[in-house]
């Protein structure tokens, strides 16, 4: 009896540890060359292949928190009061679906409710995503632009501020006077290094299908100057990004330049700077401050030793790797100058973040691969959530280099920048 | 102190190196980042043509006109930053180390002119600076910047129209130095308010400057002779007297303008400021206190300039256009027989006759792709057209330049006019840059600079060709015995 009593101990015991282990299985693994088929189908095939190659470790785990319900409350409301409320006119500018009039404010998201076979879902997509990164507030930001290249490693560095407001989406913008019918304003101010320090540029985006303005300030001639919206597909600061790849669906150009289309859905891997969602907290202003240090240190793959030639140097070897369910949307450019061809978007369709973009040339070679680690935060009585893009990255394929944005150094999102900040004499007196 | 000097610039070459490229930063609380940055550069330019005419000293081909070694390290503070309830205070300083070796170093023709003229050409040859110093306040729709700095008005490159607020150190390099580089901080006060939209203009702002004339005027430096970049001249034969602005609230230079956006596209401006002038006026004069009685007085005169610049977007070319138009009220002007009477016999002091002048510039910038020569980067275009009208013309008008060998003073004609072009791309991720640049004179004279930029972080090189080609007594043309190659390193942080 006495043996059939430690029998079943053991057994019980067996069964627990079989559980907890099978468990950890589950939560976390570290997929590379020699397991990588289990990612099949879970990244686009470019990026697949960087993990059969060698290059990435996918750090492969489930996350401790659901992403699409740490956002901004007015987006999560908006997701329900939103549904059916507004539709795209023929140049994809929002107009109410009642009146056919523009809106004179949208909380949140426009689209909630985007349906696959909808002919203007892509587009709706991408509407989604302006609004997502509206949502988050007035940004003030400092960021880091790495380059690497495969045999260099890393190369160099640029810092940079950023700041962005927005006049729709956010609700604490829905008093805010809006003459100008802006959509957001932004600016980039180059601090570092000495040769391209103090170059700017700024950015006016409309709420309708009118072109962007765009202002630029250039320390050698001293002086703020009009610059072409033409050059949104040249390459930025000479990197590996072009002016559109940006915001949160890796599209920052007006809708209305591309013919936008849902190509499918299903599951992909997003990016995530950690499993739980990052700390905010309220700084002495107001604002809200990202406090990454309590994700732990950010580790780069250029930081670790490696054998000559092997891996490549631009991933964050710390962040995590989650199943997230993705539209798929296909955007091709209008115009027939526009340096690249289509591009393959994977969006979240509940978080309405950008996880991967795939860029190919105007022939139809694939280009350029271009992906997010996200960070979710929220404050330590989980009562508000803000989101932030932390570190983007581009690739490019054929030249094997690679430009990163990383927003670690300041993260800041519901900051209340004053709106003449991004008129001309705003914009002169941010400049030397 | 020469080693001073030396030991100074190496100990900053080092300390560049050592840091890596890295700029400093040094956190204060939630905003307060204190960040330091700079460059040490080092600039070798060779002759690539011999002396003609009355260039001095003789520098032959192939030899060295200049080895600039410059530092410039430069702090930026923001106190507090502005959002709707607080206002912005930030300040900048920054310091600039100069010290050009050729007269230590170079060829014996400048070692020469430093022996025969030491106090002058040591004086020319180094500096030491508080070059920039401002603190900035924002709040709203005010802006305020007090202190040492520079300001840029207008839409033009190359030629100044409306940008002629500060000085320009014409002895630093010429028309073969950048015009930012060559432009000196003065000390200002400068304010804006935007007044935001009103009717159909948006962003309308209201923008004004002083800077004080009766506490020590700043103006362009005069280049010595026989220093690199001075104009061909007879070497003078009188006294010559340089007399800097009397120091009174009269001479500040001090301006308004008023811009906004109309229309969603046109951005406007309107300006009107008084400036000094960067080429002192000269007169011959009789004065029986100087040796020989006559002297030549070379004094900096004031000068009123109104004007107005646009630019627009024209999407359908996908060109961004730009125009300024600048009138210059009674500027002085150069007619031998009113400046120097004594030269023609008739010995009393000569005057400084005055006339209105018109300039204006129409120029385009174009970005556009050209794959068969770079598939990852737009090329950059940027022309301008550039007139200049006498409206109350004196056939007797010169340039105080004079022709080679007689020595007549060259002809001052009533229309001139210019072309530039300036096109750059990059490659290599943003790390190789061509450009060319052109100047263009229908009268009969080109400069083109065509170089090339690579930089290995921290590291920027730089090869530039200084070519001109034309008559000797037209615009660019004058300097075209100073063809040189020049070959710059900096080091930035």
């Amino acid at each position: 009896m006495k043996t059939h009593k430690n029998g079943i101990m053991v057994l019980a015991v067996m069964i627990v540890l079989a559980i907890a282990t099978g468990a950890l299985a589950a939560k976390e693994q570290y997929v590379d060359k020699s397991n990588w088929e289990t990612l099949k189908g879970l990244m686009p095939d470019v990026a697949l292949n960087w993990v059969k190659s060698g290059d990435m470790v996918v750090r492969y785990s489930t996350l401790d928190y659901d992403p699409g319900k740490v956002l901004p409350e007015w987006v999560l409301e908006s997701k329900m009061e939103n549904i059916g409320k507004y539709t795209l006119t023929e140049n994809k500018a929002i107009v109410e679906t009642a009146t056919g009039n523009p809106p004179r404010f949208i909380k949140g998201i426009p689209f909630p409710d985007v349906k696959l076979n909808d002919p203007d879902g892509g587009a709706k997509v991408i509407w989604n995503g302006f609004y997502m990164r509206n949502a988050n507030g007035s940004l003030s930001n400092e960021l880091e632009v790495k380059f690497f290249g495969r045999k260099t490693g890393y190369e160099r560095t640029i810092l940079c501020d950023w700041f962005s407001k927005p006049f729709d989406g956010y609700e604490p913008a829905r008093s805010e006077p809006n003459p100008n019918n802006f959509e957001s304003v932004n600016q980039i101010l180059i601090k570092s290094p000495y040769d391209m320090a103090g170059t700017a540029m700024m950015t006016w985006k409309y709420r309708t299908d009118k072109e962007n303005m765009l202002y630029g300030y250039v320390p050698a001639i001293r002086r703020v100057r009009r610059l072409t919206p033409s050059g949104r597909s040249d390459a930025l600061f000479g990197s590996d990004y072009a002016q559109d790849d940006g915001g949160y669906v890796a599209y920052d150009g007006a809708v209305n330049y591309f013919n936008w289309k849902i190509i499918g859905e299903g599951e992909v891997l997003g990016g995530f700077i950690s499993t739980k969602p990052t700390l905010v907290t309220r700084n002495k202003a107001g604002h809200w401050d990202f406090n990454f240090k309590n994700d732990g240190p950010i580790q780069w793959s250029f930081e670790k030793k490696r054998e000559k030639n092997s891996g490549a140097p631009w991933f964050v070897d710390s962040a995590v790797w989650a199943k997230r369910p993705v539209w798929i949307v296909e955007g091709i450019p209008k115009d027939i100058y526009y340096n690249y061809g289509r591009q393959i978007f994977y969006i979240d369709k509940e978080t309405h973040c950008c996880y991967w973009k795939v860029i190919d040339d105007r022939t139809g070679k694939h280009w350029k691969t271009l992906w997010y680690y996200w960070s979710m935060g929220q404050d330590a009585e989980k009562t508000v959530s803000w989101n932030a893009m932390l570190i983007t990255t581009i690739l490019d394929e054929r030249m094997q280099h690679a430009t990163c944005q990383d927003g670690n150094r300041r993260y800041r999102c519901g900051v209340d920048l004053n709106s003449n900040q991004f008129s001309l004499s705003g914009f002169t007196a941010l400049c030397k | 102190m020469k080693t001073f000097r030396y030991w100074l610039f190496i100990g900053l070459l080092i300390t560049g190196a050592m840091i890596q490229g890295k700029a400093f930063a040094i956190s204060f609380g939630d905003e307060g980042a204190l960040e330091v940055t700079g460059k040490i550069q080092s600039r070798i330019s060779l002759r690539t043509s011999g002396s003609e005419g009355f260039t001095f000293p003789d520098v032959a081909k192939g030899n060295m006109v200049q080895q600039r070694n410059l530092a410039m390290i430069e702090l930026n503070h923001v106190l507090s930053r502005q959002s709707e309830t607080m206002p912005e205070f930030k300040y900048h300083v920054k310091g600039r180390f100069l010290y050009e070796g050729v007269y230590d170093y170079g060829p014996e023709a400048f070692r020469d002119l430093r022996d025969a003229n030491p106090d002058v050409i040591d004086d020319f040859k180094h500096d030491e600076d508080l070059w920039e110093l401002y603190a900035d306040y924002l709040k709203g729709p005010w802006f305020f910047r007090v202190g040492k700095q520079n300001l840029s008005w207008g839409e033009t490159d190359i030629y100044q129209l409306l940008d002629r607020i500060n000085p320009l150190d014409n002895t630093f390099g010429g028309a073969f130095e950048d015009l930012d580089d060559r432009r000196i901080p003065i000390w200002m006060a400068r304010g804006m308010y935007n007044f935001g939209n009103v009717g159909p203009i948006s962003s309308l702002t209201l923008e004004g400057f002083w800077n004080p004339g009766h506490a020590g005027q700043e103006v362009a430096p005069f280049a010595p002779y026989g220093t690199p970049y001075a104009y061909p001249s007879p070497p003078p034969t009188v006294p010559v007297r340089l007399h800097e602005p009397e120091e009174t609230f009269q001479n500040s230079r001090a301006g308004v303008r008023i811009q906004g956006v109309i229309d969603d596209n046109f951005n406007v401006a309107l300006a009107h400021y008084q400036t000094i002038m960067d080429t002192p006026s000269a007169v011959v004069t009789i004065d029986p206190s100087v040796e020989g009685m006559v002297a030549q007085d070379l004094t900096y005169e004031t000068v009123q300039v109104t004007g107005a610049s646009m630019n627009f977007y024209e999407e359908h070319l996908n060109t961004v256009f730009r125009t300024e138009v600048a009138w210059f009220w009674d500027e002085p002007v150069f007619i031998p027989e009113i400046n120097a009477p004594a030269l023609f016999g008739n010995f009393v002091t000569g005057e400084i006759p005055k006339t209105n002048v018109l300039r204006y510039m129409v120029g385009f910038d174009k970005n556009f792709w050209f794959r068969l020569i770079n598939k990852k980067s737009m090329i950059n275009m940027y022309f301008q057209y550039f007139a200049e009208y006498y409206t109350s013309y004196d056939r007797r008008q010169k340039v105080p330049v004079n022709r080679f060998p007689a020595g007549e003073f060259i002809d001052q004609e009533r229309y001139e006019d210019k072309y530039t072009l300036l096109t750059s791309t990059t490659y290599m991720d943003g790390t190789l840059t061509p450009q060319v640049a052109l100047v263009y004179d229908p009268e009969g004279a080109l400069m083109y600079i065509p170089s090339i930029e690579k930089s290995f972080h921290p590291w920027i090189f730089k090869l530039s060709y200084y070519g001109i080609t034309g008559h000797d007594d037209v615009s660019v043309g004058i300097l075209r015995d100073r063809q040189q190659v020049s070959f710059q390193a900096t080091l930035v942080f």
